[in-house]
């Protein structure tokens, strides 16, 4: 039964060797967020997500998830992060590497669409409360300057995603505007 | 009726087992002696068919040493008094061998013996038997009674009952002044006979509730039974009405199946004339009515009904000869025969056909508007115009009579128009009627292949009795084309030359607007494709789309625009590629039909359900109704096609109808919503399909027309050419099969 622990200041957390391959894979890939650009209650918060370790005498092997490790401060977890703790007896090695390339591949297929950056701010800001958006973004709400110093791209760029969702074709709403709709020509007409 | 135990109880009702042994042996031995010849002699003339002779002979048979003594038989029943309790026995046993004209009065005893058994056997009577009977008797026994005899004519005079049926109603009139107890006796004995001759029913005289305690109360109804009319039974005679019994069962809800075993369709005929026919005319007029009704039932005209084209051929030559003579007549028959409808129905519908002279040229001009022929004017630019007014030209021949305004004249009355025709029919042993000539355009038309909504329009019939003319765009040039082609076969058949004016190319087209140009159907389509595309929210995208597929799915199957259209998702044989279509109840059940469909139908389906898989997921964890709703259409049982409705800030599946279609689709649909079956039916026409497999596939069949019923020649062969033509369609317009919701 995996049991379930907080760390503590003297929690020792290295990564199973089994899981050093993801790892190594998912470090080198190119996001679209800059994690370190953000602000470090927001890394904070992402840097206490529960882990899922295997106990041994001596320390505690992390393979599940893995990109939590680029936001920690230290070289271990914060203090009071949730570990969920199995035995080598629990799992076997192989299902132990099928878990953390499945947690690195999971990051990578729930990733945001470049396209839709602007769509993220516009639609956030009408979902999230403004007291998280204080707490987590240090802002009011989420702004272009934070948005383009996350991803790198230009105020431009984002502008230009706003100016085609806004010229994007409107449903026609008028009967005339249907009337000529439907009497366009069309070449395979005879 | 024909075994042993029917004879035993037809025997013992007429001389009941109570009577003494002697009694009955006489009774039975003279019944067989006296009665046998006379009914087989009537019987060859067709009269009283109902009494089987072996009922007569079957005593000879069980009493061969019976007693002839008829006198002594009478002595027992006058001592016992039991001369009432069998009219039958009573009369037999009359003695009669002293009256002065004995063979006569025999003849006369044998033939009311015989109509009583007749009538004994039709049921309801009893007191004309009773009367008739006791009243034989008494002219033998009675002074009184006995002048009647000599009144009465020698019945071997007459080959028929109705003969003698109408030589005994002259008697009475002729004999007013007869004592009443001749009058009434004489009335007593013509009852029966007129009963016989004529097949009267019987009379049921029921006494008031009160006075009958022992009577039966009435069987618990279990099913209400209910006679609904068949529709056009095709018969002219407005006073012939065929029924069928439908049984409608109030407990239905409850049940899977009919608790009742039903073995047969029961029909009811009202004919009023069939009281004054024979009972073997009855017999051949049924036979002819089945045979007739088994005939539309194989899905082709019914031909041994119809005039001939020696018919025909000496119609229109004695016509056109009669017409050089300005017979008023003849110009109607004429016309009849070319319009498919009787004189009255001219006058009748004198507001919707004129018989003018139009261009010199003698013109039938019906008026022809059906409901799709009106549309708002803003529509002008898109669809195309129609015609309100259909002129049909008439042979050269009939000019003169065209110009004597014969709406104007008085009609020629039935009986003129008979004895017109029936110079023909002597002449030529034709078999003319004024209905057979009406019936005849249709039936050329019909076994030319001709579309029933082009035969109904040149006979101006109107789109209620006939529905395929509301869907239909018809070139004009196609109808009159069918027109000069019956006018010309008429005509060749007598060798005369009708002189039609030459067809000018000029557009028109008649009866519904809704047979859209290419680049209308193309844009319809792709308005409504666009709709869905930019809708963000879940909720509009997955009605809109729901539109789409409706459009496509309807227009595709010709569905018809009502509840829950489509049905559900298992009504569809992906495999098969048909389609159960079930959108209208007529008559007596279900109007269902069976479709197969195009191969763009199918990927259009597996994309919706790859839609609601991804609505279903998306919807998950945050909406479970619409979630559970996705899946129990996946799964078949519930209706294939929703909409998604915000109530009280919950979003709920709601079921499509059409009031709620109207409401998503907006100004997106500017016309009707059942213009998929307007278009598709001119579109098929159009490219040849047979106007029967195109009914078929519309659901347009009244009685005799199923595409697949038992006997009709139709299969699904057919239906896979319409699939294809179908599908040839959708590739030339680009219509396409587009995917939904994507839950990235």
């Amino acid at each position: 039964m995996p049991r379930l622990k907080q760390s503590t200041q003297t929690t020792e957390i290295t990564l199973h060797p089994a899981a050093l391959a993801a790892h190594t894979w998912s470090r080198e890939l190119h996001r679209w967020f800059n994690r370190s650009a953000l602000p470090e209650t927001m890394r904070k918060a992402l840097a206490q997500q529960p882990l899922q370790c295997i106990a041994t005498p001596s320390t505690l092997e992390l393979y599940v998830p893995l990109w939590t490790s680029v936001l920690w401060q230290t070289d271990q977890p914060p203090i009071g992060t949730l570990l969920v703790c199995l035995t080598p007896d629990e799992i076997s090695e192989i299902e132990i590497e099928r878990a953390a390339w499945v947690s690195v591949l999971g990051e990578v297929f729930n990733s945001l669409h470049p396209h839709a950056i602007s769509d993220l701010r516009d639609t956030l800001k009408e979902s999230m409360s403004h007291g998280l958006h204080r707490e987590l973004f240090n802002t009011k709400t989420l702004n272009d300057k934070l948005m383009c110093k996350w991803t790198g791209i230009s105020r431009a760029a984002l502008g230009e995603q706003r100016r085609r969702k806004r010229t994007q074709p409107s449903p026609p709403a008028t009967t005339q505007e249907i009337i000529d709709l439907l009497n366009q020509p069309w070449g395979g007409d005879e | 009726m024909n075994s042993p135990d029917g004879q035993i109880a037809f025997l013992d009702a007429l001389i009941p087992v109570e009577l003494p042994d002697t009694v009955r042996q006489t009774s039975l031995g003279y019944l067989h002696q006296l009665c046998l010849p006379l009914l087989q002699k009537h019987q060859r003339a067709g009269d009283m068919l109902n009494l089987p002779a072996e009922y007569l002979s079957y005593s000879s048979q069980h009493f061969p040493a019976a007693s002839t003594d008829r006198a002594a038989a009478h002595k027992t029943l006058v001592s016992s008094k039991l001369l009432t309790l069998s009219p039958f026995a009573s009369a037999l046993n009359t003695p009669w061998d002293y009256l002065p004209n004995a063979e006569k009065y025999e003849q006369w005893l044998g033939l009311v013996i015989l109509c009583c058994c007749s009538l004994h056997i039709k049921g309801d009577h009893n007191s004309a038997i009773e009367s008739a009977l006791r009243e034989i008797r008494l002219i033998a026994t009675s002074a009184k009674h006995k002048p009647l005899l000599e009144l009465l004519p020698p019945p071997q005079d007459f080959d028929y009952l109705l003969q003698l049926d109408e030589h005994l109603h002259e008697l009475r009139k002729n004999y007013l002044n007869l004592p009443s107890v001749q009058q009434l006796g004489l009335g007593y004995l013509a009852v029966v006979i007129r009963s016989v001759a004529r097949n009267r029913k019987g009379v049921i005289r029921q006494r008031g509730e009160s006075s009958s305690p022992t009577s039966v109360p009435p069987a618990p109804q279990t099913a209400a039974n209910l006679f609904v009319p068949l529709v056009d039974t095709g018969v002219d005679d407005p006073e012939f009405r065929i029924e069928k019994l439908t049984s409608f069962s109030k407990n239905s809800e409850n049940e899977d199946e009919p608790t009742t075993i039903v073995t047969s369709v029961p029909y009811r005929f009202h004919d009023r004339s069939l009281h004054k026919k024979e009972i073997a005319l009855q017999a051949i007029h049924s036979i002819r009515l089945a045979e007739q009704m088994r005939v539309r039932q194989q899905s082709l005209p019914c031909s041994f009904e119809q005039a001939s084209e020696w018919d025909i051929e000496h119609l229109v030559t004695h016509a056109l000869s009669a017409l050089t003579r300005n017979d008023h007549t003849a110009g109607w028959v004429l016309l009849s025969l070319l319009s498919g409808r009787d004189p009255g129905w001219h006058l009748a519908n004198a507001h919707k056909v004129q018989i003018t002279i139009i261009n010199q040229v003698p013109c039938r001009t019906l008026t022809h508007q059906v409901p799709a022929g009106h549309q708002p004017n803003h529509l002008d630019a898109l669809l195309p115009a129609v015609l309100n007014a259909l002129h049909l030209p008439l042979p050269q021949q009939m000019t003169a009579w065209v110009e004597s305004a014969p709406l104007q004249a008085p009609l020629p009355t039935a009986q003129v128009l008979r004895t017109w025709l029936k110079a023909i029919n002597q002449a030529h042993s034709t078999r003319l009627t004024i209905g057979r000539i009406n019936r005849y355009m249709e039936h050329w038309f019909l076994n030319q292949g001709t579309d029933r909504a082009v035969i109904a329009l040149i006979r101006g019939d109107t789109h209620q009795g006939r529905p395929s003319l509301s869907y239909s765009h018809q070139a004009r040039t196609d109808v009159l084309a069918h027109h000069y082609r019956f006018i010309n076969a008429v005509f060749d058949l007598s060798g005369q030359q009708a002189s039609l004016p030459p067809i000018t190319a000029k557009s028109g087209a008649l009866g519904s607007r809704l047979h859209l140009p290419g680049r209308v159907l193309h844009n319809l389509f792709s308005v409504l494709a666009q709709a869905f595309n930019l809708e963000k929210n879940f909720v509009n995208f997955h009605n809109k789309y729901v539109v789409y597929v409706w459009a496509l799915l309807s227009f595709v199957t010709g569905h018809r625009d009502v509840n829950a259209p489509m049905g559900l998702l298992s009504d569809l044989n992906p495999h098969q590629q048909t389609w159960w279509i079930s959108d209208k109840e007529r008559r007596h059940g279900l109007a269902a039909r069976t479709l197969v469909v195009p191969a763009t139908v199918i990927e259009q389906v597996t994309l919706y359900k790859e839609h609601l898989s991804n609505v279903a997921s998306y919807a998950r964890l945050s909406i479970a109704t619409v979630c559970a709703r996705c899946e129990r259409t996946l799964s078949g049982d519930e209706n294939l096609l929703f909409f998604l409705e915000e109530n009280d800030g919950a979003i709920v599946p709601v079921e499509i109808t059409p009031s709620r279609l109207t409401l998503i689709l907006g100004e997106q649909l500017p016309w009707a919503r059942n213009w998929g079956r307007h278009h598709m039916r001119s579109e098929l026409l159009r490219r040849q399909v047979s106007p029967e497999v195109i009914d078929g596939w519309m659901g347009h069949e009244e009685l005799g027309e199923e595409a697949m019923g038992p006997f009709s020649q139709l299969g699904m062969s057919q239906l896979r050419r319409v699939a294809d033509v179908i599908q040839a369609v959708l590739t030339h317009h680009e219509i396409k099969a587009l995917p939904g919701w994507k839950t990235r």
